[in-house]
């Protein structure tokens, strides 16, 4: 199993039972593929940064799901004959995605103790990396320079 | 003939990748709002000469760029009528 996540338009100007509708629909093809749905998510309308089909916006639905690859395939097939769906993009997140991954997920949300102590976990991290990384600039600056030199006296 | 040799120094402030120095930022596609920084105001990918982005990065950031633009979260261009 992969998983995927497909984020796609929908037209703006459906009602919401139409929204409803097409969000179910698509769903129901991962379900019926022997796929999984990790997060399903409304980012509501938003402005879209070009005109797709002579829309100036756009409700934006995201679909986290795991399931084999043919998924993909029946799912952007659909999207394509679909004339609510404006434009859908696919992104495969990882490659590998069993049952134990599905259930860690899940269980990851539940509680929300263990979050935070990886964060402060992560901080000291950044903070480890940020002064290695100046000593390295240290280094690449020197290194532009000389080579700044070389180009002043071949063009003078 | 006088060989003027130009003393031209420019002033260069020493680039960090921001990715790199930050670990917490994530590059995402679905997050236009920082992939933002990264683009000058018609739309166009800053080259890494400018950003100071490493090579890492840089490539992560462009493809996230490039999935931005085509759902529509990201201009290709802005049509500025001048």
């Amino acid at each position: 199993m992969r998983r995927y996540e497909t984020l796609f338009i929908v037209d703006p100007e459906l009602t919401d039972e139409n929204l409803k509708e097409v969000a179910e629909k698509f769903k129901n093809i991962i379900l019926a593929d022997k796929g999984h749905i990790i997060k399903y998510d409304e980012w509501g309308k938003r402005k879209l940064a070009y005109p797709v089909r002579k829309h100036d916006y756009g409700f934006y639905i995201l679909l986290d799901y795991c399931g084999p690859s043919d998924i993909v395939n029946e799912l952007e097939r659909n999207m394509r004959i679909d004339e609510r769906v404006l434009k859908y993009i696919t992104v495969k997140i990882s490659d590998s995605f069993d049952q134990e991954d599905l259930e860690e997920i899940k269980e990851a949300e539940k509680p929300a103790e263990i979050p935070q102590e990886a964060e402060k976990a992560e901080e000291v991290a950044a903070q480890e990396t940020i002064e290695e990384s100046s000593e390295h600039e240290k280094k690449v600056g020197e290194r532009v320079e000389s080579s700044e030199s070389k180009e002043e006296k071949s063009s003078s | 003939m006088v060989v003027r040799r130009r003393r031209r120094r420019v002033f260069h402030r020493r680039k960090i990748c921001r990715f790199c120095a930050d670990s917490s930022l994530k590059i995402d596609y679905k997050d236009p709002k920082t992939l933002r920084y990264f683009v000058t105001e018609r739309g166009k990918i800053i080259p890494r000469r400018i950003s100071g982005n490493c090579a890492k990065h840089q490539r992560q950031l462009s493809l996230a760029i490039k999935r931005a633009r085509h759902i529509a979260l990201m201009p290709y261009t802005t049509t500025t009528t001048f």
